[in-house]
């Protein structure tokens, strides 16, 4: 099939909401944002509700469950991932602050949250 | 308009691929476009030739296959999804020396790139199962 | 993060979310401005459609697709 036109790009906002290693879907999110970014569109990657936990660092699975999120969350800006956003109320309510964070994030309130989703033409959640 | 869809979860044992499904008909019946579905994690298994249906239940892999028979619909499974569910084309097959192929005929393994181009080339996106 | 002139639908056991306390939040988002729509075979399947509170609409999967149309985002929540 032909590539799409150069020139095109859609913005698109990536939401997890779920927690690592129990599924498979906060690396399954972060894949799908580096794809986008690898394409040249202009991404952005949430983290909401239950996946902020996807965040925290001090990771540790054993070889043979999951390569380790941690890290590959700190290849995110290398491989065109650059804004990524977390929703604040949700790392609280689950006693998380920017300190136990594996990378610096945007952390959102409600009404920023609301402005990430206008803000972008596609909003996917992983 | 123009419309990809983007499904998640295995048509066995959860809904939303055939809310996927159903979605895909009812935007056909409206005169709009269905560009690609890109089936991602345990969508692939919607892609499976080696499924027995039961009686009584639709089988969901076979539907697909015909509606993108009928309609010129694109359908993808995400090779890095499929390969870890045993979902093979002839060429991963032979390549990692499986014995068998497993992809339905009318399906095609690729990239999360076809995913990008559907979001670029489509008016809507919409996901089912996350 | 919802908020006026967006549209809600119940689908899958989201239709759930229009029994008892649940719906109560419903009621508030619809006093709000949200329209709020459930998709009526789910709701039929779970033997709820008697059962839903008055600023629900039903729809088929032909109206899903017209809300898709009209609103230019879809994000879906499983």
């Amino acid at each position: 099939m032909s590539a799409a036109p150069a020139a095109a790009r859609r913005s698109v906002l990536v939401v997890c909401r779920s927690a690592p290693y129990g599924r498979s879907r906060a690396r399954d999110a972060i894949d799908v944002a580096m794809a986008f970014a690898a394409f040249d569109q202009p991404v952005t990657l949430l983290f909401l509700g239950d996946g902020v936990l996807a965040l925290a660092t001090g990771q540790r699975p054993a070889a043979e469950l999951s390569r380790s999120l941690e890290k590959l969350l700190g290849t995110l800006a290398d491989y065109g991932v650059e804004e990524v956003h977390a929703d604040a109320t949700a790392l609280a309510a689950r006693g998380l602050d920017a300190r136990d964070l594996a990378l610096p994030v945007r952390l959102a309130g409600p009404a920023e949250l609301r402005e990430l989703f206008d803000a972008h033409d596609r909003v996917l959640t992983v | 308009m123009i419309f990809s869809l983007l499904v998640q979860e295995s048509a066995v044992g959860r809904q939303s691929s055939h809310a996927a499904y159903r979605f895909a008909c009812a935007l056909l019946a409206r005169g709009h476009t269905l560009y690609r579905v890109f089936f991602f994690a345990d969508g692939v298994h919607n892609s499976t030739a080696l499924n027995c249906a039961a009686s009584g239940e639709a089988d969901l892999p076979a539907l697909w296959r015909q509606l993108a028979a009928e309609h010129g619909v694109d359908l993808v499974s995400c090779v890095s999804s499929a390969l870890r569910r045993g979902i093979v084309d002839e060429r991963e097959a032979a390549r990692h020396a499986l014995g068998a192929a497993s992809l339905r005929q009318g399906f095609e393994l690729s990239g999360l790139g076809q995913l990008v181009e559907a979001s670029i080339r489509s008016d809507r996106i919409v996901d089912f199962g996350g | 993060m919802i908020a006026a002139d967006d549209a809600l639908l119940l689908s899958g056991d989201g239709v759930y979310a229009a029994l008892g306390e649940a719906a109560g939040t419903l009621h508030a988002l619809h006093a709000a401005g949200v329209t709020i729509f459930a998709l009526a075979e789910d709701c039929t399947a779970r033997g709820i459609d008697t059962r839903l509170p008055g600023c629900i609409t039903t729809v088929d999967y032909g109206g899903f697709v017209d809300l898709a149309v009209a609103h230019p985002r879809t994000v879906s929540w499983f």
